[in-house]
């Protein structure tokens, strides 16, 4: 039975494409109103997650259920509660912005008086007014994805999906619609779940789950995900050097050469705090930096992990 | 922020019938170059007609008709008339199967470029998604098939050979909407089956090169062996084109044929007319053209049976586009 509390249940979910599982036994639940991020690098399973959350791609098995509905037997109704953006868009190039979200709008249950203010609204919140009549194929990249998530949005679904939604835009641009989420949560509620690829962006979630080849291999807050697969580190710049390595390992440093940067990385441990590495080897570290794990390491951890595990 | 949910699942049918057909129509219509390239297909035919064919086929006619002894020849100018007028009716039912086919490949691009995702996910029908295609591409077709029948109408008046009435002209338009809307079943079911462009234009290229011949536009049926005859009774277009010649014939032969002798008639009507005959006995041998088909071993199919015959093709497409449905709407994602 479904559980009031969430949004999205997915128990133990399997879907192969021949022999390719994209999907592999997987379980997860997205709490009402949260902002859930899907993390995972290309081809590790997120779309296909998404397209049979949407009802649009037939699972091999397992059970899925949104805002309480069964996909097995209520997908009508499931249908009613997302809206999806997809990886690509599903604008009508041709059109215009308008057209494009009223067309929409007539595809659910809504009275002709609804739709107008859905529409008006929409336009309200998210700042469609000046592109209002332009074509689609007339718009920047940004833009696009605005209307995209309009269009997503005409009929106030109580889930958002969208798949990738900054991928292939610039920084700004990616900012710009992160505000966007943000002010989407904030003024209707909605729960939010996405995926991305970008670690930054899954450091504004409010629970993460990594995918990597059909299986989920780390969950939790990104907080704790940081914790525990993150470390602070210090980078002492300089050539390789052999004695320096045998003081380090009789030390007790965790240390690797980045060949990259040109310089030690030393970690920081609960016996060796930095402040203890910098003052013990005082005379090797001439030039150095204090960083501060990134959600980048982490992900480089679990996955990197991961993979050696595969390689074994 | 105050929005609007949906109270019920079910969405009213005929209103996303309506705005999917508005919004399939503004799409293909946005591309103007798309439009003009698919009328020029039937009227570079008709070019070609002018320039090569139609001294090639009059002077097969002629001999057909004017060799038999002790027989007054009917005029050239007379014979032209017939000739033209079953030119160019065929030429604009082969039109209408060719151009609902072309108009098609919007539902080959919602399908490549994912759009139809769009529709998939929506509480909305697949059943009435398939069929505002359809109804889209029957408005088209008809649309770029009245634009050709009026050329062939100011053909036929430049020439001097417009012998038809305000009904018959009537009776053309009403057929040409019978006949798109058979084409326009037909070619939605077949592109249920096609998922990118280059298939489609493959099928296009195939459709062009054979069609035209199969359903008898471009050369009489009634030149194929009999077996041929009966293969090609089984293509709905045969059926569109022996419609459409009726309509552009009907009123010339009441008015020009009795300048013909029994036996000449009946050569006329072998060649350029709107029966069509479906051969029951002696089908190994070859059609004598000067002898009644009946007696030949076939059956002469009328108008009205044709008709009868078209509405159950359209009948049929319908239902099968009705169960192919999942495949019209087919997403995959990329
Ligand atoms: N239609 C399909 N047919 C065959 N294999 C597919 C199909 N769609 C996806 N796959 C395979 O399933 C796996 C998961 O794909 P999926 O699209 O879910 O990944 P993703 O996490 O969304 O990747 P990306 O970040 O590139 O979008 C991949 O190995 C992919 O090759
Ligand atoms: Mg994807």
């Amino acid at each position: 039975m479904p559980n009031s509390k969430y949004s999205v249940e997915v128990i133990n979910l399997v879907k192969s494409y021949g022999s390719v599982k994209a999907v592999d036994n997987i379980s997860f639940y997205v709490s009402k109103g949260a902002l859930f991020a899907f993390l995972g690098v290309n081809g590790a399973g997120k779309s296909t997650t998404i397209n049979i959350i949407s009802t649009i791609l037939k699972k091999d098995s397992g059970k899925v259920y949104v805002e309480g509905f069964d996909l097995d037997t209520d997908a009508q109704k499931i249908k009613n509660e997302i809206g999806i953006v997809f990886q690509n868009s599903v604008l009508d190039q041709q059109l215009t912005v308008l057209q494009n979200l009223t067309i929409r709008t007539t595809f659910y249950a809504l009275t002709r008086e609804q739709r107008k203010k859905n529409i008006q609204s929409i336009i309200e919140l998210l700042d469609l007014k000046e592109i209002l009549h332009k074509r689609i194929a007339q718009l920047s990249g940004g833009q696009k994805r605005r209307v995209d998530i309009a269009r997503a949005m005409v009929h106030a679904p109580r889930l958002l999906i969208l798949d990738e939604p900054t991928t292939g835009l610039d920084p700004k641009t990616r900012q710009a619609v992160w505000h966007l989420i943000d002010k989407i949560r904030r003024e209707t509620g909605m729960t939010v779940f996405l995926t991305t690829h970008y670690l930054e962006e899954a450091e504004k979630a409010s629970y993460v789950i990594v995918i990597d080849r059909g299986h989920i291999i780390e969950h939790g807050l990104p907080i704790d995900l940081k914790t525990r697969h993150s470390r602070d580190y210090i980078i002492s710049y300089g050539k390789v050097s052999p004695t320096f390595e045998k003081k380090l390992k009789k030390n007790k440093v965790e240390f690797k050469y980045d060949t990259d940067r040109g310089g030690y990385l030393l970690y920081h441990t609960n016996k060796m705090k930095v402040t203890n590495i910098l003052k013990k080897f005082e005379k090797e570290i001439k030039d150095f930096e204090v960083l501060k794990g990134t959600m980048d390491d982490a992900f480089i951890n679990i996955t990197g992990r991961k993979h050696d595990h595969g390689n074994e | 922020m105050e929005m609007s949910k949906p109270k019920k699942v079910r969405v009213r049918n005929h209103e996303v019938f309506f705005q999917l057909t508005k919004r399939n129509f503004l799409v293909f219509t946005r591309n103007k170059m798309r439009m003009f390239f698919t009328l020029m297909v039937p009227i570079i035919i008709l070019i070609i007609y002018i320039l090569f064919l139609r001294s090639l086929e009059l002077s097969s006619i002629r001999e057909a008709i004017n060799s038999i002894e002790g027989i007054p020849p009917i005029d050239d100018k007379t014979l032209m008339v017939f000739m033209d007028s079953w030119f160019l009716s065929g030429n604009v039912a082969l039109c209408s199967i060719s151009i609902s086919l072309q108009t098609n490949n919007l539902i080959i691009n919602d399908k490549e470029n994912g759009i139809n995702r769009d529709f998939a996910s929506a509480p909305i029908h697949k059943t009435v998604v398939t069929f505002a295609y359809m109804f889209f591409n029957f408005l088209i077709t008809l649309l770029l098939c009245f634009c050709f029948v009026c050329v062939t109408f100011i053909f036929l008046a430049a020439m001097n050979e417009f012998y038809l009435n305000a009904l018959d002209v009537l009776i053309i338009f009403g057929v040409l909407a019978f006949i798109t809307l058979n084409a326009s079943a037909f070619t939605t079911l077949v592109c249920s089956f096609i998922d990118t462009d280059a298939t489609l234009a493959s099928v296009i290229a195939v459709v062009s090169a054979c069609l035209g011949f199969l359903i008898g536009s471009f050369m009489p049926l009634s030149l194929m062996p009999k077996l041929m005859q009966d293969i090609v009774f089984f293509i709905p277009g045969t059926h569109a084109t022996a419609l459409m010649r009726y309509a552009y014939l009907k009123s010339p032969l009441e008015i020009l044929g009795n300048q013909f002798n029994p036996t000449q008639l009946s050569i006329l009507k072998n060649q350029v007319g709107y029966n069509l005959i479906f051969y029951i006995r002696d089908m190994m041998t070859s059609v004598d053209l000067s002898v009644d088909p009946i007696l030949q071993g076939g059956a002469v199919i009328t108008p009205d049976i044709q008709a009868y015959i078209t509405t159950g093709f359209t009948c049929g497409f319908m239902g099968l586009n009705f169960l192919s449905r999942k495949n019209t709407v087919k997403t995959y994602i990329k």
